[in-house]
Parts: C-alpha cells; structure tokens; sequence
C-alpha cells in the first residue's frame, strides 16, 4: 500500500470513519513492530526508550513527510499507540501461553537475547486489563495512558493528538495513573 | 462510577495534588461539602498515586524489543529465502535471525545456516559490494573458515548469507563449560588465527570478530563464520550490529576497535585488536573494559580510552568472585590457574588503541603466543635486556649461579649488564625520558662512567632494533649476542675504547650462557683493541680471556693468558691486589689442572693471604680460593686436610649465601667426597643426596653440575652395596654428560667407570664390560695411560674379564 492511500486513510479516520481505522491499524501495527525491534534494541537498564521517534519513523515509512500532512500525523500517534499497546499485550499472552506449555520454549543459541520470565510480564497484563476497566467509563484518560504509556507521547504530543488542553492531558494522567495503581494493587474480585 | 462523579474527583485530585498537608485536608473538607465518600474516594486515590510517584513513568516497550524480534524472526520458519527454506531458527542477535536452511529449489540436498539480516542495516550500496566480494568469499576455503554458499537480497531489501551450518559453540563458553586449562585455549585461539590469518591472506577483513563468531564444534574444530558479512553493513549502524553479551541484555561493543567507533579506516590491524579482546575474554572470563553504566556511549568511549586492565589482575579477580559464588555462576570464569605476565603482555600489546602499535599481523600475534608456549622470549615485551636473559635463563634452567659453580673465578657479566641495561632505560618507550636521564648522568659523568653509558646505550639500541620475525625464527639471546657482535665494528669503528667496553661485555654474557668458544672470540678482539690503546682494562681482558682458555680445557693456552694478565696487574700503578688475587687463584686452578699440584699449591696460599688481607675472613671470593685448596689437597690424597678445608668453605658458604645455593651443594659434595676418601661413605651418603637435590631444584635436571653430584653420590652408594640406587644415580648422570659434552668427555668417562663397577657388582657383565671399555678409551684418551684414572678403569676392566673368564 502506498504512502498516498495510508495518508487517505488517515484522513478518513480522522473525520471519524471506523472503517478506516480498522484498515489503518494493522498498517501501523506491522511497521511499528519491524521498527519497535530495532529502536528498542538498546532495552538497557537506565536507558530512556523513545517511543516517539519509533511511531515518526513509521510514520515517514508509511506516509511520508510529516509536512504533508500534520492532522494526520497527531492522528498516526495515536493509532500507533494503540497498535504498540496491542503489540505488547499479544507479545505477553503468547509467551505467557508458551510458558503454560502451549508452545515449545526456544532455546537460542549463540547470542541470546530472549528475556527470562519477567514478573512486569503478569503486571503489564494486569495493567492492560485494568485500562480496559477505566476506558470503559473514561475513554479519554483510557487513551491518554495509552499515547503515554504505550505510545511514549509527551504530555504536548498527546493533547497534540487527542486536540485538547496539556492541562487536561495532565489531570487526566495523574488521575489515572492514582485510579489504575489502585486497582492492579487490590485487584477487583 | 457515573460519569459525572468521576469527573468531579478528578478535579478534585487536580486541585488537591496543588496542596499540600493541612491545607489540601481542609481544601478537600470544604470541597466535598458533607459527600464523605466523595472525600473518602478522593483520598484514596491521592494516597494511590503518592505510593509510586514512576508508576507508567517509564514507557511500556521498554525491554520488549528483543523478544519482539525473536518473535518476528520465529514467524518466518517455513518461509522460502531465495533457494533456501527456513527450517528452524537457531538464533537472533542485533543483526538479525540466523536460521538452519534446507535447498529448496530442487537441485540438491544440502543444509546451512542462514542468516538474515535486518534490512535497516543495510545499505544498497553495501549489499552491491558485497555482491561483488561474494567470489572471493567463497573462494575462502580453510577448514576453520565456515564456507559462504550463497547470498542475495530478500524482499524489501534484507541481505541474507547462506553459510556451512555450523553446530557448536562459542568459543568462550566451548572453553568454560569444559573447564579448559590455558594450553588448551591458546591452541583452540591459535588455529582462529590461522584462518583469520588465510582471509587476510585473500585480502579480506573480517571486521566482526567475537566468540558469537567463533564457534568450536564439539569434535573441538573451531570455526569462524559470517565472513564479509560485517562489510555489507551499514557503517553508521555498526553500534547495533555490534555483539551483546549473552544474557547480560546490554549492547556490547566491546568487540570493536576503537578504529571501528571512531569511523576510521579498517585494515587486518582490527581484526588483531577484536582476536585480542577475544583471547582477553578466554583467559579472564570478562571484558578488558569496565563500564558501569553499560550505555553506548560509555562503552564506546571505554574502548577508545580505558587502558585495559591486566588479564592477569581481571582473571584473579574472576576466580575470586567465581570462589565466592561457586556454582552456575561460574561458568563464566577463565583459566583456573595465575596466569603469566607474558600473556598480559601479549594480550595488552593486541589490544593496543593505535593500529600501528598492535602486532603488525595476525601471524605476528599468533607466533608470539606460539613462542610462548615454547617458553621462549616473547616480542611483546619490551625486549629488555633483563627479559630476554631472563627468559633465556628459566627455559634452560640454568642458574646464574651456575657461573659460580665452575672453580675459577668469573667475572659476572650476565648480571652486571641486565642491571645496566635496566638501569640505562627501563622502557624503551620512555626514550625522552631516557635520554634526558641520560643527560643528567653523563653532565656529572666522570669519564668511565661515560664510556659505560655508551655501552648500554649501544645496547639498547641494538636490543632495539633487533627484529625477530625477520627470519621468522626465535630470537634467542645467543642470537641477540650475535647480531651486537656483528654491529659494533660499523656502528663503533671511530670509538675503539667503547667498542672494546662491548666485546668484554659480550664475552661475559657468552661465558654466562656457556658459549666459551664465542666468549674467546669477544675477548681476543677486545684485547687487541686494548693492547693498541694500551687501556687500563687490558690485564682483565686478559685473565677472562684465561679463565675462557680453561673452560675450555686449553690449560697451557689459560696458564699463558693467565700469566700475562698477572704480570700487567702487578706492574698497574697502585696495583689492582684484589684482581691480582685472583689472578693468582685462577693461575693456580690452571696448573692444578695439568696436574702440577706442588706448584699450584703455593699460589693457592698466595692468593688467600692476600684476600685474607683485603677482603676479611668472610668474603665469597675466599672460600672459592679455600675451595680449590680442598680440591688440591683431595687430589694429593690428604684426605684430613681436605675435608678440614670443605668443612670451612662449607660453613663460610652456608653463612653468605644460605644452604640451598648451587655453590654451597658443591661444597657438600666436595665435603662427601672427602669423607668418601677417607671410606666414610655412610657420612657422606646425606651429603652427596643433599648437593643433588639442591643442584637439582635451583639448576634443573639436566645441568653438569647436578651431574658431577650424581656421579659422586653413586660411586657413595656403589660403596654402600646399594647397587639399584647406584645405578639409578649414575646412569643419569651418564645421560646429562654424554648429552651436554659429547661421547669424549672426561667426566663421562669417569662416570662409566663407575657404573661399570656397579653393573659388575650387580652381577650383569656385558653392561658392565661396554661401559668400562668405553671409560678406558675415554680416560686413556683424555689423561693419558698413566693417569691414576685410566689405571683405575683398566684394572677394572681386567678384573671383570677375569671373573667372567673364570670357569
């Protein structure tokens, strides 16, 4: 697909056409996880990851110039965000299920790089599931922990996308961030 | 939760987390106006969020990279890739995916591994250089090389290269998990470098080189694979190909050169630096670079910067740490025993920051560990004076003692000279400093001192330029000797006095290592040199020159040389009385030695009142000459004084210079065989044992000295009826004397004497009979009929033909 029918895309799913955000998701999903992979190779201790500069440069792979088209752009943000999201939760529920015998543990050779059993691996599941929970009577602070957390936006980049105030984004983060903390700490029965 | 109440607690978090105490208490009190579970919820969530202030500060995706990759690479497996069908992955890495590979395209059953490549690492240009490279990578046909069989561009532009599948290990942990001692993992490195050696031979440059790349399969043949593969990747993602420690989850770029960071210009001269941190790795279980912080840019500026630390020191500390934490853990560690300086040195040398300082080729580097293996001098040293000689003197075991060993006097040249030579500069590459020591010396220099500076200087510089891999052979010092001995006369022909200063030291530096011949050949060059000077060192060139004669038993030429030198010190203003002494002593050993023992007697007692006068009662160079006294008097048969005058030395000895020197078991042994004269073989037995082991332990197995002690100690134990340890003893001593001098030794001759005896005694004739022939031609050869020797082995010889003649 050319970078002038993902951009059309965009546009559609800006003004609000589910079609097109449907079409569009996998797009950004498959991009952002050949780019994730390279990007986040340095997952070092202490190293800040860059999420932003990823879902840019999916961005530039998949429609272009950031010029073209700065709607879009915001709106490609926030997809990407998601599609990390997505990304991540499939990545931990397939390993999780390779863990439980559903798949054959690979033992790699040479150089490794498979982490071993992490314990943020049940924690970025819970979380996952709590999210759910909030966006359910929250969408909007839903999606802003999701362009943060998951879509590493900055608190501008995500009011940027989400079109209102960073003094919104602010307290609907730190709300948020309070109400999903409690929730994963005393999970509902 | 409605809607609408959850909006007003968020307000009401926004406008209570601006609060703080009391004042957020009494906002919140007011706010809620009675609504206790609306405070209540409030609360509670303020609390929530204070509890972990970094709670989804970090982003998600962190950390999650790599398995994303391996996922993605996994996803692949049954995928076509040009000819090939991915069967299995085996790997992922920061390169990419390397994958167990079947033809697929009908022609022929075959299998290898291939590894695809991230296509964000490649650059097309690059791709079509290694296309073009593609012929001669597989024509790189070493059976340590794994061989490239194909290569292309996958969709969307991923490079891939198809290669020998290779099942094994890398090398580090191939060498761990078998726990393999340092000999084992020099040899495993050494046929790395062979085929490093044969790429750069076909000019190419591996430019990757870790243990992820070197792989030894479990019949212990070492591998090296993705050859060229380095090259078809982008230069500016070289941080992301670079290895990673297994497990550790950190990028480690510790592989690469500091060339390679810095963007430079790659050459042979790299993969020497990455087989360095490699056989670092081997040797230590770690990396030379201590980063902490385990960032990029701090392990990339450790590598250009970071002195390594000795492998040495790093594998103490490996073997500490895996001591203290036994178990998988130690997995991880290098060589389990301390490991030599002439590894750090060669270690140290590979990993040296600038190309041009490294080893100058992969062959350089892998001859230097050959040699040492082989106990020789390695050329990563500084090739001191000290090192070389050094070296020299441990591979052989002999001793500088062993000098000392010999009764006449030498002068000590070996051990002058390392020290000068230490002295002059320790470093050569502290030359300015040097020089400028130099300097200050020679300001204040008288001019003897001078002239010494210059020798050492010549030296040095000689030392300097030697070059051992000219010839692709060892340098040994003999050779060092050698090529100094040829320089002088170009480099010194306006400087005769110096030039003379050099000889008499190289002289003494062949006499140190036994070369007597060559050290003639010095000293009669020096002396002819001094003679035309008429310089004041003329007499002392002249008695080494003696002292050289008789070691290599021309007496009449040593007594001529030896009389001359005197009758120059005594007419020396002043006089030189403690040379002369000495003098006097070597011209006594001389005569001795041709058997005109009431002559040399008299110049024994000569010298030692002179140095009784001049040196004390307690001085090493006085129990030499009461030494050769004891000696004198054995040889006349008086048994009582000898041993009197052994006991002296023996005590003198002892007290100067401890009772496991090489000199003080001569005296022992002088002291058994005086006993042994006297038929006091039970007393002397111990003495006899003690002198061989010490000769033994301080000079090796095979020394003449240990030798002469063997032989005494059988004759003992041949008197002592004691046959198998008699036999035991002298049949080495047989062995290290036909070895070191030859089928016409006198002392082997003396020795088959005595085995002969012993044999006879032991009742086996025939050995008996070949040995005591052998030690009459040899003793009648060497003394003449009529020596008390010969006579002695004639008679022996005879009365065997009589027993075995008898019926």
């Amino acid at each position: 697909m050319g970078s002038a029918a993902v951009t059309s895309l965009l546009r559609e799913a800006h003004a609000g056409d589910e079609r097109a955000a449907r079409r569009l998701f996998p797009l950004v999903y498959d991009e952002l996880r050949r780019i994730a992979a390279r990007y986040m190779s340095a997952g070092q201790p202490g190293h800040t990851l860059q999420p932003t500069a990823l879902v840019h440069e999916a961005y530039v792979r998949l429609v272009g110039h950031e010029s073209e088209y700065w709607q879009g752009r915001s709106h490609f943000f926030a997809v990407a965000a998601q599609a990390m999201r997505r990304i991540l939760i499939d990545h931990l529920r397939r390993k999780r299920a390779a863990r439980r015998g559903g798949g054959r543990p690979r033992e790699p050779l040479g150089e490794s790089i498979v982490a071993p059993a992490d314990p943020r691996d049940d924690y970025l599941l819970g979380l996952d599931q709590a999210l759910t929970a909030l966006a359910e009577f929250d969408p909007r602070a839903g999606r802003v922990v999701e362009l943060r957390f998951f879509g590493g936006l900055t608190v501008e980049e995500t009011a940027e996308a989400l079109r209102v105030a960073p003094r919104t984004v602010k307290r609907e983060w730190q709300a948020a961030k309070a109400w999903l903390h409690r929730r994963i700490r005393e999970p509902q029965p | 939760m409605t809607g609408e109440r959850w909006s007003r607690v968020k307000e009401l978090l926004e406008a209570a987390s601006l609060r703080a105490g009391d004042e957020r208490l009494h906002y919140l009190r007011a706010a809620c106006d009675g609504d206790a579970d609306l405070q209540h919820e409030v609360e509670d969530l303020l609390r929530a969020g204070d509890e972990v202030p970094e709670f989804l500060e970090r982003p998600a995706l962190s950390g999650f990279s790599d398995e994303l990759e391996a996922e993605n690479a996994a996803a692949l497996v049954g995928q076509r890739v040009g000819a090939w069908r991915l069967t299995e992955l085996v790997a992922t890495g920061g390169m990419g995916a390397v994958y167990r590979a079947a033809r697929d395209d009908g022609q022929f059953q075959q299998v290898a591994a291939l590894k695809l490549i991230r296509r964000d690492l490649a650059s097309p240009q690059l791709t079509r250089q290694f296309q073009r490279e593609r012929q001669t990578l597989a024509n790189l046909n070493h059976p340590n090389v794994a061989r490239l069989l194909d290569g292309g561009v996958h969709e969307r532009g991923a490079p891939y290269f198809v290669m020998e599948f290779v099942a094994g290990a890398p090398i580090d942990e191939y060498c761990a998990a078998r726990r393999a001692p340092l000999r084992q993992r020099l040899e495993l490195f050494l046929r790395v470098c062979d085929a490093i050696m044969h790429a750069h031979q076909n000019l190419i440059v591996h430019r990757d080189l870790k243990p992820g790349n070197i792989l030894v399969t479990d019949a212990g043949q070492p591998k090296v694979v993705d050859f060229g593969i380095a090259r078809s990747l982008d230069e500016a993602g070289l941080a992301a190909t670079l290895t990673r420690d297994a497990g550790s989850r950190r990028l480690t770029p510790q592989y690469a050169s500091p060339e390679q960071i810095r963007g430079e210009p790659l050459t042979t001269a790299t993969d020497v630096y990455s087989l360095g941190v490699v056989l670092y790795r081997l040797l230590t279980g770690q990396s030379p670079y201590r980063v902490e912080s385990g960032l990029l840019y701090d392990i990339e500026r450790a590598v250009c910067e970071q002195d390594p630390e000795k492998p040495s020191t790093a594998a103490l500390r490996t073997r500490r740490v895996a001591a203290a934490q036994p178990g998988p853990g130690a997995e991880n560690r290098g060589v389990e025993r301390p490991l030599p300086g002439d590894l750090d040195a060669i270690v140290l040398l590979a990993l040296r920051k600038n190309p041009r300082e490294r080893y100058g080729s992969v062959e350089a580097f892998a001859r230097d560990i050959r040699r040492f293996l082989a106990g020789e001098p390695v050329e990563a040293r500084t090739p001191s004076w000290r090192y070389l000689t050094g070296k020299y003197l441990r591979r052989h075991r002999v001793g500088l003692a062993a000098g000392a060993a010999v009764t006449l006097s030498l002068a000590a040249g070996l051990v002058g000279m390392s020290w000068q030579a230490r002295e002059a500069s320790q470093q050569r590459d502290a030359a300015l400093a040097a020089q400028e020591r130099a300097e200050a010396e020679s300001a204040r220099a008288t001019a003897e001192s001078r002239t010494r500076q210059q020798v050492n200087d010549f030296l040095e510089n000689m030392l300097a330029a030697v070059e051992p891999d000219r010839s692709g052979r060892d340098v040994t010092v003999r050779e060092t000797l050698d090529q100094a001995a040829e320089q002088v006369p170009r480099d010194l022909a306006d400087q005769p006095d110096i030039a003379a200063s050099i000889y008499h030291t190289l002289a003494n530096s062949y006499s140190s290592l036994g070369r007597f011949d060559d050290a003639e050949r010095m000293l009669r060059t020096a002396i002819e040199i001094r003679r035309r000077l008429a310089d004041a060192e003329l007499a002392a060139t002249i008695n080494d020159l003696g002292v050289a004669l008789y070691q290599q038993r021309d007496y009449p030429g040593a007594e001529g040389a030896l009389r001359e030198a005197l009758c120059l010190l005594r007419q020396a203003d002043g006089g030189a009385p403690e040379q002369v002494a000495r003098c006097i002593n070597n011209l006594a050993a001389t005569i001795k030695a041709q058997g005109r023992l009431d002559e040399a007697e008299p110049l024994y007692l000569q010298a030692l009142e002179q140095q009784r006068l001049l040196l004390g009662e307690r001085h090493e160079h006085l129990a030499e000459t009461l030494n050769n006294l004891g000696g004198l008097r054995l040889a006349r048969g008086d048994f009582a004084q000898a041993e009197a005058y052994c006991r002296q030395v023996l005590a003198l000895r002892e007290d100067l210079l401890g009772r496991d020197h090489p000199d003080t078991a001569q005296s022992l042994d002088n002291l058994g065989v005086a006993l042994a004269r006297q038929d006091r073989h039970a007393e002397a037995r111990p003495l006899h044992e003690e002198a061989a082991d010490i000769l033994r332990a301080r000079l090796g197995d095979d020394h003449p000295a240990l030798a002469a002690a063997l032989t005494n100690l059988g004759s003992t134990l041949l008197a002592l009826k004691e046959h198998d340890g008699a036999i035991e003893a002298l049949a080495r001593a047989e062995q290290i004397r036909l070895a070191k001098f030859g089928a016409n030794d006198r002392g082997l001759a003396y020795t088959r004497l005595a085995l002969g005896r012993c044999y006879a005694s032991a009742g086996q004739p025939e050995k008996a009979k070949t040995l005591l022939e052998a030690s009459y031609a040899g003793l009648r050869a060497a003394l003449g009929a009529e020596h008390a020797l010969t006579r002695q082995a004639g008679a022996a010889l005879a009365a065997l033909n009589d027993a075995t003649a008898a019926p």
